[in-house]
């Protein structure tokens, strides 16, 4: 089980514990954090689902190449933390992870 | 007091009701589902949710929503006649539910093959086929596909990535060929053989049986078949209604049909596009017209101009590792023109109609396919001698005409 946190744009946290293989938006549509649409349904074809990581706790793999180009192009001033949410997948060897709502 | 009814709560009638309550805190808006799953995402259904014996499901809005945002979402609830003479609705269960704006997203129909035996072939369009497909493509050896359309082919790589025999048995020359350029159909269709894929073209199926497919060019053995061979536009309601329609229900570019205050959007509207009728089956369709319609509607309720919808429209396919993205609609007349830099495995191909991009095919080239999206919703023209000025970047040209 990892723990995994959302921060909502008004400042109130939601943390869930999540299973091996879910991502993160889809996590955070169950649990109805507010400010993630996943409007592509996690195909990383949006950039409804951006987060910015505060924290993380083990490993957590990096950005594909598509995920580098959304955020590149949709998203007016991503942060070095950047990243969209439905590529980040919970792993044995990611303990807890962090992450705050962006705009999308 | 009646307000707004939407007939249908996929990707387009969801995304009315989200962007209408975004606009007006109070319209009461209903929203009717013949499914009894909470709204939820079809593309990942035939890309992985079928795959996996956990049968994972997408929601459209997080749990809750519906309720926090004073939508109110009836599941199991099939509209059975449409009364524009009183503006109202008839539901299955005969209560009559009024409207003062209506409108009509009930996507499409799954076609089914028309041949003896043909109702045993399945098909994947809700997740209620997927509960019932799941399990039996778990324990199904050999499976045999029917259409090399985007969602036979998924199926059909899916199927083989997780150790299954598949045939794919296609009407034409290739995989896709109505809908990409024909190099990059002719491009999916090798990299699936050389995957182990067993596809047959100019393949016609004559029956099914229990123990497989009848064809043209023999019989194929197999424990599960599965039929992707297109839907048609559910339209019945409107029909019966009264209301114009063609391969789809017609609406102006507003999103409005014959008839006052209905709407109709996604699969099943036929929409004025580029001096023609045009009607998609996408997301992409689904979502910006639905936040159009909704937009149009408020204006409705307070006597305000519409705004016309022009979209550009862009799908995707994830076919076993391969993954398809296509930006601006396709043609197979126009003159299509590889970009260099392509490998087996990697592919760009741009459609040319009188010398101006039109369309941009990709495959694998995420990258590509997010600078053409970008380039085509700018709406200028782009013909190749400026994509070749860019060195064949696109990614560069989008930054230079930004
Ligand atoms: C397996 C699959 C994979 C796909 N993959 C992709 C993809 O990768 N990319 C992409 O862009 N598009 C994809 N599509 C197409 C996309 O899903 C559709 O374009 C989209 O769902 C259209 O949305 P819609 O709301 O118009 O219709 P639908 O999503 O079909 O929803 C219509 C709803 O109306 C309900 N309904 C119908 N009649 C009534 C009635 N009388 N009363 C009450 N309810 C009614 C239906 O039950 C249904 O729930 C895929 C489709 C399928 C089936
Ligand atoms: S949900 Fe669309 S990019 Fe993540």
């Amino acid at each position: 089980m990892t723990q995994v946190t959302f921060t909502q744009t008004d400042g109130t946290q939601i943390t869930v514990e999540a299973n091996n293989n879910e991502h993160l938006m889809k996590l955070a549509l169950e649990n109805g954090v507010e400010g993630i649409t996943g409007a592509c349904g996690g195909s990383c074809m949006c950039a409804t689902c951006h987060v910015s990581v505060d924290h993380v706790s083990g490993n957590l793999a990096g950005p594909g190449e598509m995920e580098e180009e959304i955020l590149d192009m949709e998203i007016d001033n991503p942060l070095a933390t950047s990243r969209l949410c439905c590529q980040i997948f919970v792993a044995n060897d990611l303990n807890a992870i962090k992450v705050t709502v962006q705009e999308g | 007091m009646a307000g707004i009814v939407i007939v249908g709560a996929g990707h387009a009638g969801v995304k009315v009701a989200a962007s209408l309550r975004t606009m007006d805190p109070d319209a009461p808006i209903t929203l009717l589902s013949a499914e009894s799953q909470i709204p939820y995402h079809r593309p990942p259904l035939s890309k992985k949710s079928v795959f996996d014996a956990a049968l994972p499901m997408e929601l459209l809005q997080a749990n809750g929503y519906y309720e926090k945002a004073n939508i109110d979402l009836r599941l199991n609830t099939t509209v059975t006649s449409i009364n524009p003479d009183v503006s109202s609705v008839t539901l299955a269960d005969g209560q009559q539910l009024n409207y003062q704006q209506l409108v009509i997203a009930t996507g499409t129909k799954v076609r089914r093959l028309p041949v003896p035996g043909g109702e045993r072939a399945m098909s994947v369009y809700t997740y209620a086929d997927i509960q019932t497909l799941g399990p039996r493509l778990q324990s199904a050896n050999h499976i045999a596909v029917i259409g090399g359309g985007f969602i036979g082919c998924e199926i059909a790589a899916g199927a083989l990535k997780i150790g299954k025999q598949v045939s794919l048995l296609i009407t034409g020359p290739r995989a896709l060929r109505k809908s990409v350029a024909p190099i990059l159909g002719e491009t999916v269709t090798k990299l699936h053989r050389q995957q182990g894929m067993d596809i047959r073209t100019g393949c016609q199926v004559l029956a099914i049986t229990e123990q497989g497919v009848q064809t043209n060019q023999g019989f194929v053995q197999a424990d599960l078949i599965i039929s992707g061979i297109g839907a048609q536009a559910n339209m019945q309601l409107a029909q019966a209604a009264d209301l114009t329609t063609d391969h789809g229900i017609l609406v102006d570019e507003f999103g409005r049909t014959s008839l006052s205050h209905i709407y109709a959007v996604g699969d099943v509207a036929e929409f004025p596009y580029g001096g023609d009728l045009l009607r998609l089956e996408s997301i992409q369709n689904a979502t910006d017209q639905g936040a159009n319609v909704a937009a149009n509607i408020i204006a409705e309720r307070h006597h305000q101009a519409p705004k016309a919808y022009t979209p550009t429209p862009w799908f995707w396919s994830d076919q076993g590792d391969l993954k398809l993205q296509m930006a601006g609609l396709g043609n197979l007349d126009a003159e299509h023109k590889v970009l260099p830099g392509n490998t087996p495995n990697n592919l760009t191909v741009v459609h040319l109609s009188k010398g101006r991009m039109m369309a941009v095919d990709t495959l694998n080239m995420p990258a590509n396919h997010l600078a053409a999206r970008k380039l085509l919703e700018m709406k200028k023209p782009i013909t190749w001698a400026m994509i070749e000025a860019c060195d064949f970047d696109l990614k560069k040209l989008f930054k230079q005409l930004r």
